[in-house]
């Protein structure tokens, strides 16, 4: 009797998920969080700030505004006059929609491959693919590649190299084996081909992690200089990272020529030309995050958690 | 379509590096000091007639000091260098990358003037990205005609005879004559292209003009009223404590004033010949005394908060966020281009030791770097040689003038007699510094167009420190070595010193660290100096 009255109180006592926290928690988890996104907000503020500074202000803040005394869009004016960030932009967004239809074509029609038992080579194309996961080729060795299939100074050599993505197959083949298979079979028995079933069933049912894969390729192709680097010298063909990597990390001055032929007496100071291309880079994604976040968990989970 | 064989051995260069040549049996071996410092003859010095500088060379090694461009350039070559054939190259640049020939009317017109299409790969100098593109370059065998070697890499010699044309019977002794502007560059310069015993590079000099000295915001002095003068330590920090006012953003340095502060204590430019041996600036409690006062100084809060463990000395320079910096004499130019306000004037103030001597002087690597050529004919070989020769024009030529400043009217104008950049010719001629100036130039002039008052602020403090100034003893020198581990240990104790400097380490480390890099390389590499200083005779 006595270890019962025990095991209740503990029961009592200990503290469920469910239960509603004291107001003395829930004041702390606020402070907590609120902390973290100061933390995170501020220096995205700064950047905005510095941004649209006045040139005077930037100078009195030692480069870095935490909130501006006045509006100033001289650096954005400069950016999209025509120069080499207009362009840039324009060939980020050409590489990222371009590159991640071409990734999420390959990579589903693939995992689907993959999912299906009884396809053609597929213990082997596996191993393949989980040994790109485990093992990178390296820097010269793919220079060579792209080198010797003419691609330098293309913007292809931009979306093949990284086309393929061994990990978002895995996930996507997961997702596809948990499609029951009775559906595809019903499907099979109404005279659909392996194609049709492709397009016409399994794709309108993984419009979750299709979504999330999309965005993951996406956020890659929007992210990435590095191959932009070593295989594109024509800087016509620069993607905007390159850029940003160019004039904001490495600090490069941009010239008057570069910002589409402004007054040189007119530019805006460098600080704020360098944060507003910043701000540029990042909006694109900005954008997109919210109307994919609700896929986003339904999506992962369904992919990570299945063998 | 690639080769499983030359994906493989493309592969294994990665894995081995360039490393991996000093394993090949038509090169060097890495152990042999003697063969790797091979003395030979070096390129006859002839100085250029040009255009007479404005102000008079009071030492050799002062620059040709200009207060503006002279009003009637004159032509100096002949003809057309190249032989119409396409001239490709690998280069670096500090500035944003200019468009590509198609799109550039300056690149066109080089083109035409040279003789020869020149097909550039040219990629940022900052951060690890031309290093990388260097590597996989050699890897793909894209670097081309001509390339930019940019220093110390390890196994350079073995690079350079596996990969470079060996120059000398071009270039040596009265052999260069034939290329004038090549024999018009300083044989300081030349001797830091020799590597086993052959000239295997033509140098990218700078001269003095690399030096890191102590540059001060004079306007900025003048306002807060406050006379730097020719300060000792003590001054120098009476002053900066003066002119450093957190509530206004303004500190007195943007960075330790390391080269400021070296000169002060007398201290060596790295080794130095001590006692009949070679002894490093870091094992010399001079060394640790002037991390002592740098340390003091960020304690004291009179450098930028950011000074020490990120560098962008520049823009916190140019906004009057720090008064006093540490950059070289051609940064000068750069720095009043990017000046936001209409009084903005650098000072060069001539420090001073204990006993109110001027400091001694430590000079910069004569050399930005060095390029090479890639084997060829004897014939491709001469050509190159005369379309470097031409890239190497000397200052005050019209070929000069086009090299750095286009096309008038298109990319530049004339202000008195100074070209002043147009903004096509900011972009297309690459602010002035077209990165054809990686493969060959004429030596740097102190002329920073627009500013005759900087001209003689900087050649008043040359002829003052020249006297006292003192080059690498070890430059010229290789040590297999140091080439290895040598980059590895200075980016160690460049971090120690910061930890230092921060305070998150204490002054008594330094001395561990030391007595590890004696014992993990340091002692090798002073052995490995020692030798070659020793066979160095006339190299």
């Amino acid at each position: 009797m006595s270890t019962q009255t025990n095991l209740l109180a503990t029961t009592r006592r200990s503290s469920t998920i469910d239960d509603v926290p004291t107001i003395p928690t829930r004041v702390l988890k606020g402070i907590i969080l609120l902390l973290c996104c100061t933390v995170v907000i501020v220096p995205f503020i700064g950047v905005i700030s510095t941004s649209i500074a006045s040139q005077a202000h930037v100078t009195e803040s030692g480069g870095f505004v935490l909130w501006p005394d006045s509006l100033n869009w001289a650096s954005y004016r400069a950016i999209f006059n025509g120069g080499v960030v207009q362009r840039a932009l324009l060939v980020s967004f050409v590489i990222t929609l371009g590159g991640t239809l071409v990734s999420l074509a390959g990579s589903t029609m693939l995992a689907y491959a993959l999912s299906r038992p009884g396809s053609f080579g597929q213990r082997p194309i596996l191993m393949i693919v989980l040994f790109s996961i485990l093992f990178s080729p390296g820097l010269i060795p793919n220079y060579l590649v792209v080198k010797e299939f003419g691609l330098l100074d293309s913007l292809l050599a931009l979306v093949l190299p990284t086309a393929i993505n061994g990990f978002n197959v895995i996930v996507l083949r997961s997702f596809f084996m948990s499609i029951p298979a009775s559906v595809i079979d019903s499907a099979r028995v109404d005279g659909a081909g392996d194609f049709r079933i492709f397009w016409s069933i399994v794709l309108p049912l993984s419009r979750a992690v299709l979504a999330v894969i999309g965005l993951f390729y996406a956020v890659g192709y929007w992210n990435a200089f590095f191959n932009a680097m070593l295989y594109i010298s024509d800087t016509a063909k620069w993607p905007l990272q390159l850029v940003l990597r160019t004039y904001v990390i490495n600090n490069t001055e941009l010239s008057s020529g570069d910002l589409g032929g402004a007054s040189a007496d007119q530019l805006p100071p460098q600080e704020s030309i360098q944060m507003a291309i910043l701000v540029i880079s990042l909006v694109p994604i900005l954008i997109v995050y919210p109307f994919l976040q609700r896929h986003f968990t339904k999506g992962m989970l369904t992919g990570a958690v299945k063998g | 379509m690639i080769s499983r064989r030359r994906l493989l051995g493309g592969s294994l260069a990665a894995a081995a590096g360039i490393g991996g040549l000093s394993g090949c049996a038509t090169v060097t071996r890495s152990t042999d000091i003697a063969a790797l410092n091979k003395p030979v003859g070096l390129p006859t010095y002839r100085r250029f007639d040009g255009p007479k500088p404005d102000l008079p060379r009071s030492h050799p090694l002062m620059p040709d000091c200009f207060y503006r461009f002279p009003a009637q350039p004159v032509r100096v070559t002949e003809g057309r260098p190249g032989d119409g054939s396409d001239v490709s190259g690998t280069v670096p640049t500090s500035n944003p990358i200019p468009p590509t020939a198609d799109r550039n009317p300056y690149w066109q017109e080089l083109n035409r003037r040279v003789g020869s299409p020149l097909e550039l790969t040219i990629t940022s100098a900052a951060g690890s990205d031309y290093t990388n593109k260097f590597a996989t370059s050699v890897a793909g065998d894209t670097l081309g005609d001509l390339f930019n070697v940019d220093g110390k890499f390890s196994y350079l010699p073995q690079f350079l005879e596996a990969r470079a044309q060996d120059l000398t019977e071009y270039l040596s002794g009265d052999a260069i004559l034939e290329y004038p502007f090549l024999a018009n560059l300083s044989t300081d310069s030349w001797r830091g292209c020799v590597f086993s015993g052959g000239i295997r590079a033509v140098p990218i000099q700078r001269g003095v003009m690399s030096s890191n000295l102590l540059l001060a915001r004079q306007d900025l002095l003048d306002q807060v009223g406050v006379e730097l003068g020719s300060p000792t330590v003590d001054e120098l920090n009476k002053v900066a404590k003066a002119v450093t006012d957190g509530k206004k953003n303004r500190w007195a340095f943007a960075v330790p004033p390391a080269a400021a502060l070296s000169a002060m204590l007398g201290l060596p430019n790295g080794w130095e010949v001590r006692d009949g041996r070679l002894v490093h600036s870091r094992e010399l409690p001079e060394h640790k005394e002037m991390l002592a006062i740098s340390t003091k100084m960020q304690a004291d809060g009179l450098i930028h908060p950011d000074g020490v463990a990120k560098n962008n000395q520049k823009v916190w320079f140019t906004q009057g966020s720090a008064v006093m910096t540490q950059d070289t004499y051609s940064s000068i130019q750069s720095f009043y281009r990017r000046a936001t306000v209409k009084t903005f004037a650098i000072g060069l103030p001539v420090v001073r030791d204990s006993a109110g001597k001027v400091g001694r002087f430590l000079l910069g690597s004569p050399n930005n770097s060095i390029a090479a050529m890639r084997p060829s004919s004897p014939e491709r070989t001469k050509m190159l040689l005369r379309v470097l020769n031409w890239m190497a024009a000397p200052f005050g030529t019209e070929e000069y003038l086009f090299r750095k400043f286009g096309l008038p009217e298109r990319h530049y104008n004339l202000k008195g007699t100074d070209p002043v950049l147009t903004e096509a010719g900011s972009s297309e001629v690459c602010l002035g510094e077209f990165p054809i100036q990686y493969l060959s130039d004429g030596g740097y002039p102190v002329y920073f167009p627009g500013h005759p008052e900087a001209v003689d602020v900087a050649y008043s403090h040359l002829r003052t420190i020249l006297p006292t100034a003192i080059l690498q003893p070890t430059y010229g020198l290789y040590s297999p070595t140091d080439s290895t581990k040598g980059k590895v240990a200075d980016k160690d104790f460049d971090s120690l010193t910061k930890e230092i400097q921060l305070g998150r380490s204490d002054l008594s480390d330094w001395d561990k660290a030391v007595a590890n890099w004696r014992k993990s390389g340091g002692d090798a590499i002073r052995h490995e100096y020692e030798e070659a200083l020793a066979i160095k005779g006339n190299k």
